[in-house]
């Protein structure tokens, strides 16, 4: 992400799918969970949710727990 | 821009090459199309090649020059690669069509090729990971399944019966493929097959994903004006005129699509189109569209408005989309079964729907007289879309 935005920003979940078949450069991430979020205030980014079984529902309220190199992660708000 | 039309066709099979180099297959192709439209390598004008993973995955750039010299091809005649991801083929046939329409030569060849089998699922998948925004997309480890899984999933939340619909749309073209000998893997496949196949990127399963494949295919277009002399002769097949070529942009990144049930580049290019052919939905007799997923080609049927927004599931489901029914939707057996060897996809489905429209295809669709294809590339960056016309319709 170009710019970074704060931990703890607030949004929804969108959508997310469960990649189990990983690019090769992200062999060693094993099965993870890339989400589209809609943060508080209406602006849309793509990043990664936590946990991911069982499924979140999608309206879930999310917050950005933390940063993984360049990709926001987001966890149960 | 003067009239123009397709007059040569030629395909090697969709499937696994892997002892035939990159250019080979898009040389065998070529030479199948000049035959086919009995034109001579000395009379092309230009030549335009889609190609997308090439470099990545052959260490073999500069395609297009080494396809014109096999082919003996003048050295006036430019010879370009060029690409738009999985809508590099489509791109190919539109700048051909330019070349062609504008008057700048008399005949051009466009073709498209891809050869990925020889490499593994993971070196595939992070080679198809080029065509996306590599500052916002590709850190998180999105995959192109990984995309149409995210959509499936906002789509599930629209339509209960979601796996019903996917599964309709696999079932329909695997079946399709069984009947077309070019296809890769054409398959009389159950629901229980399909629905139990494993997980890819959640909620698609394998049998919602198109194969890994090789394979080329090629077109030689024609002024109408050029070839008037040559249909006199006994035996030279109709040539097929082109109605309508055109390509649209759209968003690059998955934050940028705001409904991730459409592609805005698909709507905008399916209305130029029937602009541009004084058309509309209601004319088209066939449509071979880019179903690299299941879901896709549900989004991409609505997008097209070949089936009313909101339908194309349940349209499916009733048998409505077969080759029988009221929209035929990809009876070559679309990427889904015929194969989706990248940069030459949107050249295979052109090769397709002429052989619909000259009447010989090996799954016929009856009295068909306008087709239309639709190449999508990315997440929905570029689209290609193309209407095809007998003479006589």
């Amino acid at each position: 992400m170009p710019d970074t935005i704060p931990a703890g920003t607030r949004g929804t979940l969108v959508t997310f799918t469960v990649i189990r078949k990983a690019p090769a450069a992200f062999a060693a991430d094993g099965v993870y969970a890339v989400a589209v979020v809609d943060l508080a205030g209406g602006r849309r980014v793509i990043g990664r949710v936590e946990p991911f079984e069982p499924a979140p529902p999608l309206g879930a309220p999310v917050k950005l727990a933390r940063w993984a190199r360049e990709t926001p992660v987001f966890t149960p708000a | 821009m003067r009239p123009v039309s397709i007059i040569g066709i030629g395909s090697t099979q969709f499937g696994r090459h892997k002892e035939t180099p990159l250019e080979t297959l898009a040389v065998s192709a070529c030479t199948e199309a000049l035959g086919d439209a009995g034109v001579g390598a000395r009379d092309i004008g230009t030549l335009y090649l889609g190609n997308f993973i090439g470099g990545v995955l052959s260490g073999q750039e500069v395609l297009a020059g080494l396809v014109g010299h096999q082919l003996g091809l003048p050295l006036s005649a430019p010879c370009s690669k060029v690409e738009g991801a999985c809508a590099s083929g489509g791109i190919a046939f539109r700048q051909a069509w330019m070349s062609v329409a504008s008057g700048l030569c008399d005949f051009a060849i466009a073709a498209g090729v891809e050869k990925m089998s020889h490499a593994g699922t993971a070196r595939v998948t992070e080679a198809l990971n080029c065509a996306m925004d590599q500052q916002r997309d590709g850190p998180t480890g999105l995959s192109f399944p990984g995309y149409f899984g995210m959509a499936a999933r906002v789509y599930g939340a629209k339509h209960p019966d979601w796996r019903q619909h996917l599964t309709a749309v696999t079932r329909k073209n695997k079946a399709n493929g069984l009947k077309n000998p070019l296809a890769q893997m054409g398959e009389d496949v159950s629901a229980e097959t399909v629905e139990h196949s494993p997980l890819v990127a959640d909620p698609l399963r394998l049998y919602d994903c198109c194969p890994i494949s090789d394979g080329a295919a090629a077109i030689v277009i024609a002024a109408d004006e050029a070839v008037r002399e040559r249909l006199s002769r006994a035996g030279a097949k109709a040539p097929i005129r082109i109605a309508a070529s055109v390509q649209t942009r759209g968003a690059p990144d998955v934050a940028s699509i705001k409904n991730m049930l459409s592609f805005e580049a698909t709507v905008e290019a399916a209305r130029l189109a029937y602009k541009v052919a004084g058309l509309g939905p209601a004319d088209i007799d066939f449509v071979e569209l880019h179903d690299c997923f299941s879901l896709t080609e549900i989004l991409d049927a609505e997008d097209l408005g070949v089936v009313p927004r909101g339908s194309a599931g349940a349209w499916t489901r009733e048998g409505r989309t077969q080759r029988t029914g009221d929209m035929p939707i990809n009876v070559s057996g679309g990427l889904l079964a015929k194969g989706h060897p990248v940069g030459a996809t949107g050249v295979g489905q052109l090769y397709e729907a002429v052989r619909q429209l000259r009447g010989d295809h090996a799954n016929p669709v009856k009295d068909a007289a306008i087709g239309m294809t639709h190449n999508l590339g990315g997440a929905g960056v570029v689209c290609t879309v193309s209407i095809l016309k007998r003479a006589d319709a």
